[in-house]
């Protein structure tokens, strides 16, 4: 599985500086209303389940909440790049959270959930890339790039 | 009606309500088999009529080939190679000791009512004869309810499926002898050499269809199938074996005995889908034997000739045995028990009371009685009360010798197990937060490749394998930040530790589960315990092995 098979364009947002927890919100309810999900309130649930275990903050300016639920049909995900720092936010380097990747996969999609995880870490790896999208605050252009991997 | 369609129906029904009654009173079903035969039969309410059970003869005949080639199917080489001299002194001890002690006092007794001294010496070989033939089809029956196993059990079944043989040569030559007695003519020597035509016969004749099976085997895979050529093969063994006047039983046991010993491990289904299939044949054989006794009719030296063959034959038995196996230094359990084991007589034991009333016919005793009822009617009656003795003292050897319950499979563990006694108590549980990095370590550090994963408050929430763990090897990265919650499989199951294993088992199989966790009770979520497939087979494996140790051997 690969991140075009699980992110659209319309999943894509530009917030500007918010609360970790509004943040959360907002992505929650972009992802309800995909076809895959089909309980918001499991999706919320979840998601702020995982925050709590420890937050989803990997550093290099990155989080990937992520969930896998019985109410979720098949993995698809929501991209989000903050014009500030995403406030309230932990952590593992202490970096302030710029760019936001919420996953959520079915429950028996246990392999798929991991590579997809695996994959937006990867990619993000590209510091140049990295840095272009934390400072993309197009939706079409941060779309394009993160699909390539290549800057334009 | 059609007598002999009610026969069968009436015969295996009330056979199995017999048993079914005799096992309650911890007494050998067998026994339940005969007594029905006895109260539906001649001595009781007289539904199965003397010319019923005459016509159902080839039954008689396809239920001593199944019993053959069942009995056949226990004796492995293996047995033969380790006891063999140590079986054939038994055999000739515990045989020819229950023909002298049967035979000497029957002579007598004939004598004093006959005054005629070669029928009486005549009267006292057959009886003899007869009395060293021990019954394998009950024998073996009490050795399977009771699932014994060990040096006595082995011994057992090596001596009463081989002393058919030893009975049907006393009895070649005591019939020629008799013959020779009672008519002045015929010799002893041609009435061995006819004996052992017959004996070869029947080895070479099973020993072919054995061979034939054995080919069979290699191509059919079905059990279902097996079992249909072998029941052809068997009806075949039969049919030919009564043309040549071979042995049934012999025959029949040679064909399990080829089988056995050249495809173990293929012939194994087969004999278990036998043993199933066999389980009618046996009630109704031992329903006949019951049926064609009449107690009611025969005269009061007839019950001293039962009286001194029962005694004589049981003392000879236990004797003999006992001598034989101390002469070959058997261990001890064999020399104490095994002659206790070898009371219980049947369907040989009667055939040959046919064959000989047909043999000497015409010997009137008394006014009243011809020899051959004399024997038909003697035989079997001491059969009914040897087959009433037999079993149970069977029972009584195998359980001295601490064997019964000892053949334990893997099945009869599972049945009787909960999921406690299955499970794995020492369940290493890690918490939902913990680190992937953290959770490498304790896989790389422990022998543990199974964790359950619980939440703060104790409750498991799902469980984690190398397997589950293998998409991530790769990406060290992710040990920093990925949490047991995240790698986690759920674990959608559970079973209390009341269920029963095999239901348990049957989940498992059904959803294809490695692993299933123990709670205590309905709809808690703290694990217990842990029944894992891996562990689970060593847990039955040892307590088979457990079960199986005996300190007798």
């Amino acid at each position: 599985m690969i991140i075009s098979d699980v992110l659209s364009l319309d999943r894509v947002s530009v917030f500007p500086s918010m609360y970790k927890a509004d943040m959360l919100d907002k992505m929650i309810l972009q992802l309800s209303k995909t076809r895959e999900v089909q309980d918001y309130h499991a999706l919320k649930e979840g998601v702020f389940h995982r925050e709590a275990l420890m937050s989803t903050g990997i550093g290099m300016g990155i989080a990937v909440p992520h969930v896998r639920l019985l109410s979720v049909k098949s993995p698809v995900m929501a991209a989000a790049v903050c014009k500030g720092p995403v406030l309230g936010y932990e952590s593992l380097d202490g970096q302030e959270v710029r760019l936001v990747f919420m996953i959520a996969a079915g429950k028996g999609q246990h392999a798929e959930h991991l590579r997809l995880l695996s994959s937006i870490t990867r990619r993000l790896r590209d510091q140049t890339l990295r840095e272009a999208l934390t400072n993309t605050f197009d939706t079409k252009k941060f779309y394009h790039m993160l699909m390539t991997g290549e800057v334009t | 009606m059609n007598s002999v369609l009610f026969i069968l129906g009436f015969g295996i029904l009330g056979g199995l309500v017999g048993g079914v009654l005799f096992k309650k009173l911890h007494i050998p079903q067998v026994i339940g088999y005969i007594v029905i035969g006895l109260a539906v039969g001649a001595t009781g309410f007289n539904l199965i009529k003397i010319e019923d059970i005459q016509a159902l003869e080839p039954f008689n005949l396809f239920a001593l080939g199944i019993i053959g080639f069942l009995v056949g199917g226990e004796l492995k080489l293996d047995s033969f190679r380790d006891y063999g001299g140590q079986f054939a002194a038994i055999l000739l001890g515990e045989g020819l000791a229950a023909f002298v002690l049967v035979g000497l006092p029957v002579g007598l007794i004939v004598y004093f009512v006959c005054h005629n001294i070669p029928v009486a010496f005549a009267t006292g070989i057959v009886f003899g004869a007869i009395a060293s033939a021990t019954d394998p089809a009950s024998t073996i029956s009490v050795l399977w309810e009771y699932r014994s196993l060990g040096v006595l059990t082995t011994s057992l079944t090596a001596i009463v499926a081989l002393d058919d043989a030893l009975a049907m040569t006393l009895y070649g030559v005591g019939t020629g002898v008799a013959q020779i007695l009672t008519s002045g003519h015929g010799s002893i020597l041609g009435g061995l050499a006819k004996v052992s035509m017959e004996l070869l016969g029947a080895v070479a004749l099973g020993a072919l269809m054995g061979v034939i099976l054995v080919g069979v085997l290699r191509y059919v895979l079905e059990p279902e199938r097996c079992l249909a050529f072998a029941l052809g093969l068997i009806l075949l063994v039969i049919s030919l074996a009564v043309t040549i006047h071979a042995d049934v039983i012999l025959a029949a046991m040679t064909l399990g005995f080829v089988l056995t010993n050249v495809t173990p491990r293929k012939s194994e289904e087969l004999f278990k889908v036998m043993r199933g299939f066999s389980i009618p044949i046996y009630v109704l054989f031992f329903v006949l034997v019951g049926a064609r006794i009449n107690l009611a009719g025969m005269p009061w030296w007839l019950w001293a000739i039962v009286g001194v063959y029962v005694l004589g034959r049981s003392f000879g038995k236990m004797f003999g045995a006992y001598v034989g196996a101390k002469m070959t230094g058997s261990p001890d359990v064999v020399c104490r028990y095994l002659g206790t084991g070898l009371f219980a007589q049947g369907g040989v034991a009667i055939g040959l009371s046919i064959m000989a009333s047909h043999h000497l016919s015409g010997i009137q005793l008394t006014e009243t009685m011809a020899l051959g009822d004399a024997i038909i009617c003697g035989v079997a009656t001491t059969t009914f009360i040897v087959q009433l003795i037999g079993p149970p003292m069977v029972k009584w050897a195998i359980t001295k010798a601490d064997e019964a319950g000892r053949d334990i499979t893997k099945e009869d563990i599972i049945a009787g197990w909960t999921a406690k006694d299955a499970m794995k108590e020492d369940v290493d549980t890690i918490s939902e937060h913990e680190l992937l990095g953290s959770i490498i370590n304790r896989f790389s550090e422990k022998d543990n490749l199974f964790y359950l994963v619980a939440n703060q408050a104790g409750q498991m929430v799902g469980g984690l394998s190398l397997e589950t763990l293998k998409s991530v090897l790769i990406d060290q990265e992710s040990w920093r930040w990925l949490v047991a919650s995240d790698v986690m499989c759920s674990l959608d199951h559970r079973v209390t530790e009341q269920s029963p294993l095999h239901a348990v088992l049957e989940t498992m199989d059904q959803y294809r589960l490695e692993r299933m966790p123990v709670v205590k009770t309905d709809g808690s979520d703290v694990p217990v315990g842990l029944i894992d497939m891996a562990d689970l087979k060593h847990r039955v494996d040892r307590e088979i092995l457990r079960r199986r140790r005996s300190d007798h051997v």
